[in-house]
């Protein structure tokens, strides 16, 4: 637990650690203003297909709503920021040169390992939790609140979440997200307990995170049978808390899934940085 | 002689024309007896429930307060978020107006073992989603009991009413709207432009239900309470 302290206090004692935050506040809050200003466009274009069918009265543009909305890009934005930090926590160490002083204390190199790995999904943690702060908290004081309508584009589609049910909807999503992020994390912790640098893990990161996206996307039956065990497929099991009655098992399928991932990449970091040579 | 022949020629070309004429005339009467039959109707406020039985839609139930006044102005009402059918889902008895219909009439049936006339309305000018519409009218009571709506995309609806008396009008009390759509948005790409299984077109059928009550007629709405949210 000491370890965790001084590892928490060194991440969060470098002002880039703080990039994350800033930037993420810039988008959510630029987001948040533009859908304010253009609310009447979005709620066009968006209920086009309703329109013609139907009248629709109330504030469909809400916190929720704008949240939810924001909360679909997460797997795009929230990795990158993620792993600034976890790509660069192993790694760094070597980059300033401070490797073999940590590792000749009395403290194991997995004790050390373990309280990296803490910090990390503490770090991934708190960035998720600061937007779903920072988005709702906005949302609120910018829309108003209301029922939720979740809508597919193109289709025919709508769900219907009443006002009193969704704050606890949103929460469970946000743990679901904070969950989904700290598979990323793990990637690029593993990457950083196998590199020198921290670039390397942070592009290598990224760059396994887009590719399996868009192969889970590309519409060829090899990747469709892949897709089911792609981390990223599991990453949106967020999404299943605004179905009309939440999909308990396929959340907790997707959730197990991800568990693994974090287990199997934490358990080759480990294997990796045990036998590190630092002497050379 | 070349005058008989000329006048049995002109007759022969007017031969089929006549029936449907007289079918025409047929139509516009049963919707001229509709129009009078409400002419006294100026405006109402009902509360609604609207159901939604929908695979694809899944929405509790919606309560609001709906008003009407003639001849199109609409308000919705509502606490919440509602989705409200545009077409069936409210009382309109000024929507069938002669002049912006063809009307062809189609037959007598029997509905609900009453007799009822079945005519066909091809809007002049397309303004809504509507297409296309075929009405089945008691004609005894004057009532619109059915209405088949073809829509644009090629969604249909057909809507079923069932009447009670208010401030000496028979209106809406439920109504069932019995819907077959696309899944998907004609032209709209899915994901990738992926092909539908079979390369045959998914459709969504379900239903919508309305329940009516505490009608309010005539109460003199101003026309200010609409224009806001004027839909």
């Amino acid at each position: 637990m000491t370890l965790f302290g001084f590892e928490a206090y060194k991440t969060f004692s470098r002002w880039r650690t703080y990039i994350s935050f800033g930037v993420l506040a810039l988008i959510v809050l630029m987001t948040e203003i533009v859908m304010r200003v253009s609310a009447r466009e979005i709620v066009g274009s968006m209920m086009k297909p309703f329109q013609r069918d139907f009248i629709i009265a109330g504030n469909i543009v809400n916190a929720w709503f704008i949240t939810a909305f924001i909360m679909n890009s997460l797997h795009f934005h929230i990795p990158f920021f993620v792993t600034l930090v976890a790509g660069d926590i192993v790694s760094s160490e070597a980059t300033a040169g401070t490797v073999r002083f940590l590792l000749i204390r009395p403290p194991s190199r997995q004790r050390i390992l373990n309280a990296k790995y803490l910090t990390a999904l503490f770090y991934t943690a708190g960035l998720v939790i600061f937007f779903a702060v920072l988005c709702l908290c906005l949302g609120l004081a910018l829309f108003g609140s209301g029922d939720l309508i979740m809508h597919r584009l193109g289709q025919f589609s709508v769900v219907f979440i009443p006002e009193a049910e969704i704050p606890l909807r949103m929460l469970l999503a946000f743990v679901a997200a904070v969950w989904s992020m700290t598979v990323v994390a793990s990637l690029a912790f593993l990457f950083s307990a196998m590199a020198e640098n921290s670039i390397g893990p942070i592009i290598g990161t990224m760059a396994v995170v887009i590719c399996f996206l868009i192969f889970g996307n590309l519409p060829l039956d090899f990747f469709r049978h892949l897709k089911p065990f792609f981390f990223t497929t599991h990453m949106l099991l967020w999404q299943g808390f605004f179905d009309r009655s939440i999909q308990w098992l396929a959340i907790g399928q997707s959730a197990l899934i991800l568990g693994m991932h974090n287990a199997a990449l934490f358990f080759i970091a480990s294997l990796i940085y045990r036998r590190k040579d630092i002497k050379s | 002689m070349k005058k008989i022949l000329a006048l049995m020629l002109f007759l022969m070309l007017l031969w089929p024309a006549m029936p449907q004429a007289q079918d025409q005339r047929e139509g516009l009467r049963i919707l001229q007896a509709l129009e009078r039959k409400y002419a006294g109707l100026q405006d109402y406020i009902v509360d609604i429930q609207v159901h939604f039985d929908i695979e694809t839609f899944r929405a509790p139930d919606l309560q609001a307060k709906l008003y009407y006044k003639v001849p199109d102005l609409l308000r919705i009402e509502s606490k919440r978020v509602v989705f409200f059918p545009r077409d069936g889902g409210y009382f309109n008895p000024a929507q069938f107006k002669q002049e912006d219909y063809t009307i062809l009439f189609l037959g007598y049936v029997t509905y609900d073992k009453r007799k009822a006339a079945q005519l066909r309305l091809i809007p002049k000018k397309i303004k809504g989603a509507t297409q296309d519409m075929v009405l089945t009218i008691d004609t005894a009571r004057l009532l619109l009991q059915e209405m088949l709506l073809t829509q644009t995309g090629g969604k249909e609806v057909r809507a079923v009413f069932t009447y009670g008396t208010f401030g000496g009008f028979e209106l809406p009390t439920f109504t069932r709207l019995i819907l077959n759509l696309p899944a998907a948005e004609p032209g709209m790409a899915q994901g990738f432009g992926a092909i539908p299984d079979g390369g045959e077109e998914r459709r969504v059928q379900g239903e919508i239900t309305i329940s009516y009550s505490n009608y309010k007629v005539n109460s003199g709405l101003a026309d200010v309470l609409f224009k806001k949210d004027k839909s």
